[in-house]
């Protein structure tokens, strides 16, 4: 498989009140092409630098970041960086730029010096994926934050990335506003085969990921599938993070002397295995 | 609620100048400036006065909206009027106290008032049909013509569409300090003008403190979309100029002639006084 | 203390072409030492209920009864209420404008016209109810600490007014869990320890079940259900309905019942989850699950 994201001994540092604060320390990563992997870690973890450091936002202290084989650090490859490799972050609302919702789509294109005729087409097929092609005409303020962040879906996509992060992109939603943007990341990841590096401290959003790497203090404390990371309930506890309620649930049962296996992620799971003893 | 107040002017209904292309309504409206200033006889007024009823009548708004912004610079035109009245010379009509009034004094005060209002009118017309986005880009395009300037065109709309982007949402925001506050017992009503101007501290504080976080965070969202300057950008919406446009191009060189030819031509010269 | 609201009903921009219903006839009463969670999404007109209750927002239509007697539209009724009525809005750590958090905190009782004495410890109290040290942080800016820390700050500026009624809206939003905990735990210890009433005004069902002694559901500016926790959230169909969902407990204690284990499927915390199908596992020994 191909890598989309290379990260090699990456550091990031920077100092606050002449202290030096030490935000990425020595983390090494691959993320395939086409992979779903989800990044997970308390506030102060070092989630969202790394995101900025993935688009080239801010310049590793040490080591290199490699996006589809470009280095961040090379000036001349910068644009066509953020170009392969899109970032939608947490507030909507300071991420859309122009008034009207289809302009707003059409920013990244227009940037990248797109053909008219070619942003158009970008701009109807990206609304057209996140579902909110009747609302090209909307003024921004008028649509939920759900929607919002939809829009700024749409205006990465119409950048055409291959792969997209997302920096906690659900953190101020509610939880249908939380639903459907999920989903649309999801069917992203399915359909139109991008990558997705998805950063969120809510543990029940990942169930469904590839792979899921968590975080703690700038390095990587474990990785692996759901099922191995959610097996390790102690130790996730440890550094802040807490396990769906399934999962928790099934683990205090399996304490208390069941057979249940580690890593049960939902309802389903937890009544065939519970069904066993009865 | 608050956030949905239009800002600007723009009266939203069809028309033929409504689907003008915002560069012909800017450059019309920029003529029509000029040219008032050229009018100097009955002629020249009533070339003035006509165009603009022409406008109005084609632009289906209705008359109380375009005279709206006359009100706002009444006392501005009371001012002209009456300085106008008192300092002209000419025949004395009449005299009150130690100030005369002349019969030129009340005719020129008369047209100073009606080119200031025909100037606002006129000026209203172009910002009540068009949006406040298409002016923008209207104006982004006119500028790139003016040397000097140019450099400066596409931040200056840049600048001008954020602003008018951001507009709802500081103002929902605002609302929101204001009611935290109240909540925590501020008093925004009472007291002095000076009590009044330091109890507004715990709302702009806040306000300014947020509308930093939300311009580093949205360089940076502009920054990630590829965003760098105006140079080799490309627009969804490249502005293009129909058959009416051609059309109104040709009225307003029609309208410089005329008045031209109002000022200048002895036929045409039917002058004040 | 007790708050009435009394066919309330609340009109944004009443006349123009942006009228907007977000109450229709409420009708709903606080009385002291209830902890009440109010669930609905956005725009079910929980935000313009909560303004009701702290004289913000005056109703259009109905009045509002404080301890008896009827809220007149005077400035002076209105603050009256506000010093006994604490609102928390959401993402209150925007609302943050002082040089130290000592200062911020102090805000709410200055303006109650209280001795500096009296000041200092009401921001002392408040701040130990949040969880933060008084010595520690009273002379940090609060726009040096972190997200979790300056929602505490931004609470306790709340606190200081010694409100007998508690209103927060939505106050985890954004957190981590970590810092999510921290908030809730200071909230259910203030209702506990100190009797103040709480009306919390959240999405996330989980935290309402914890929480709360009683749930109001409100949609479209109506107040669909207001009752005991137990009989709102066994009432997935109609939750599934309005799109809010049922706690994950109380949708696995009805797969598990279907599925043939006699467990009572009326349990909706974790806790009682646990014990409920230890004992059932214990009493059917041997039985076989119907189906699955």
């Amino acid at each position: 498989m191909q890598k989309a994201i290379e990260i090699k001994n990456l550091q990031y540092k920077y100092s606050r009140d002449e202290e030096e604060i030490i935000a990425i320390y020595n983390m090494s990563l691959d993320i395939y092409e086409g992979e779903f992997v989800g990044i997970i870690g308390h506030n102060g973890s070092g989630k969202s630098t790394l995101a900025k450091l993935i688009n080239g936002i801010i310049m590793p202290t040490a080591g290199d970041i490699f996006v589809y084989g470009m280095n961040t650090k090379d000036e001349e490859k910068i644009w066509e960086i953020r170009q392969k490799a899109g970032i939608v972050f947490q507030n909507p609302d300071n991420q859309i730029v122009a008034t009207i919702v289809e302009e707003d789509v059409a920013f990244g294109p227009e940037n990248l010096g797109v053909e008219p005729g070619e942003i158009r087409r970008r701009v109807d097929d990206s609304l057209e994926i996140v579902r909110m092609s009747e609302f090209k005409d909307r003024k921004p303020h008028q649509l939920s934050g759900g929607q919002k962040q939809r829009i700024a879906i749409a205006g990465i996509l119409a950048m055409e990335p291959r792969c997209i992060i997302f920096d906690e992109a659900t953190a101020m939603l509610d939880p249908s506003g939380r639903e459907e943007v999920l989903e649309c990341i999801k069917q992203l990841n399915k359909e139109n085969h991008t990558t997705v590096v998805y950063i969120t401290h809510y543990m029940e959003e990942i169930v469904d990921a590839d792979r899921i790497i968590v975080l703690n203090q700038g390095d990587i404390l474990m990785q692996g599938s759901p099922k191995e990371i959610f097996a390790r309930v102690e130790e996730l506890q440890e550094v802040f993070l807490d396990v769906p309620n399934i999962t928790h649930l099934a683990y205090e049962l399996k304490k208390e002397g069941l057979a249940i296996p580690d890593g049960i992620l939902t309802v389903d799971e937890l009544v065939e295995n519970l069904c066993q003893f009865n | 609620m608050l956030k949905d107040i239009t800002i600007g002017q723009y009266y939203p209904v069809q028309s033929k100048i409504h689907d003008l292309d915002p560069r012909t309504k800017i450059v019309y409206t920029f003529v029509y400036i000029i040219i008032l200033f050229f009018a100097n006889n009955y002629v020249g007024y009533a070339l003035g006065a006509g165009f603009l009823a022409l406008l109005i009548a084609m632009s289906n708004i209705p008359l109380k909206f375009v005279f709206r912004s006359v009100k706002a610079i009444l006392i501005i035109i009371l001012i002209t009027v009456i300085l106008n009245v008192f300092v002209t010379p000419g025949n004395v009509l009449f005299r009150i106290g130690s100030l005369k009034v002349t019969d030129a004094g009340l005719i020129n005060a008369a047209f100073m008032a009606l080119r200031l209002t025909m100037l606002i009118v006129g000026t209203s017309i172009m910002t009540l049909t068009t949006s406040p986005i298409s002016l923008t880009d209207g104006m982004e395009y006119c500028m790139k013509v003016i040397p000097g300037i140019r450099s400066y065109a596409h931040e200056l709309s840049m600048m001008m569409t954020i602003a008018l982007r951001f507009i709802p949402t500081l103002m929902e925001e605002a609302d929101k300090i204001m009611k935290a506050q109240k909540a925590r017992g501020a008093d925004f009503e009472t007291g002095s003008i000076f009590k009044k101007a330091r109890n507004i501290v715990p709302i702009l504080v806040p306000l300014f403190i947020g509308s930093f976080k939300r311009a580093d965070e949205l360089a940076m969202a502009m920054e990630a979309r590829c965003y760098r300057g105006g140079n080799n950008r490309t627009r969804l919406y490249e502005l293009s100029y129909s058959k009416n446009d051609r059309i109104a191009y040709i009225v307003t060189v029609v309208m410089v002639a005329m008045m031209i030819a109002s000022r200048f031509l002895p036929l045409m010269r039917i002058p004040i006084q | 203390m007790s708050v009435q609201l009394i066919n309330v009903s609340h009109i944004y921009a009443q006349g123009t072409p942006f009228e907007f219903a977000a109450l229709k006839d409420i009708h709903f009463s606080i009385d002291k030492d209830e902890f009440i969670g109010i669930i609905g999404h956005t725009g079910s007109g929980k935000s313009t209920l909560i303004q009701h209750l702290n004289g913000l927002l005056s109703p259009t239509e109905g009045s509002v009864v404080v301890d008896g007697v009827k809220m007149g539209d005077s400035k002076g009724d209105k603050l009256a209420l506000r010093r006994k009525v604490g609102l928390v809005f959401q993402y209150a750590e925007h609302q943050l404008f002082e040089e130290t958090v000592f200062k911020d905190i102090a805000f709410g009782p200055k303006n109650l016209g209280l001795s500096e004495e009296e000041i200092e410890n009401r921001v002392r109290d408040a701040m130990e109810v949040v969880g933060l040290d008084f010595e520690t942080y009273k002379e940090r800016s609060p726009f040096e600490l972190s997200g979790g820390q300056m929602r505490r700050v931004a609470i306790a500026g709340v606190l200081s007014m010694k409100p007998e009624i508690l209103i927060l809206d939505e106050p985890t939003a954004g957190l981590d869990p970590y810092g999510k905990e921290d908030i809730l735990r200071s909230v259910y210890q203030l209702h506990e320890r100190q009797k103040t009433t709480v009306v919390l005004v959240s999405h996330n069902m989980d935290e309402v079940a914890r929480l709360a002694n009683r749930v109001i559901v409100m949609s479209s500016g109506e107040i669909l259900m207001d009752a005991p926790p137990a009989e709102i959230f066994t009432q997935v169909e109609k939750l599934n309905e309005i799109g809010l969902g049922a706690p994950d407990i109380i949708c696995l204690m009805r797969a598990l019942k279907k599925a043939g284990m006699d467990v009572d499927d009326q349990i909706f915390r974790a806790e009682q989850a646990k014990e409920e199908i230890l004992r059932a596992l214990k009493r059917g020994e041997g039985a076989p699950c119907s189906k699955i």
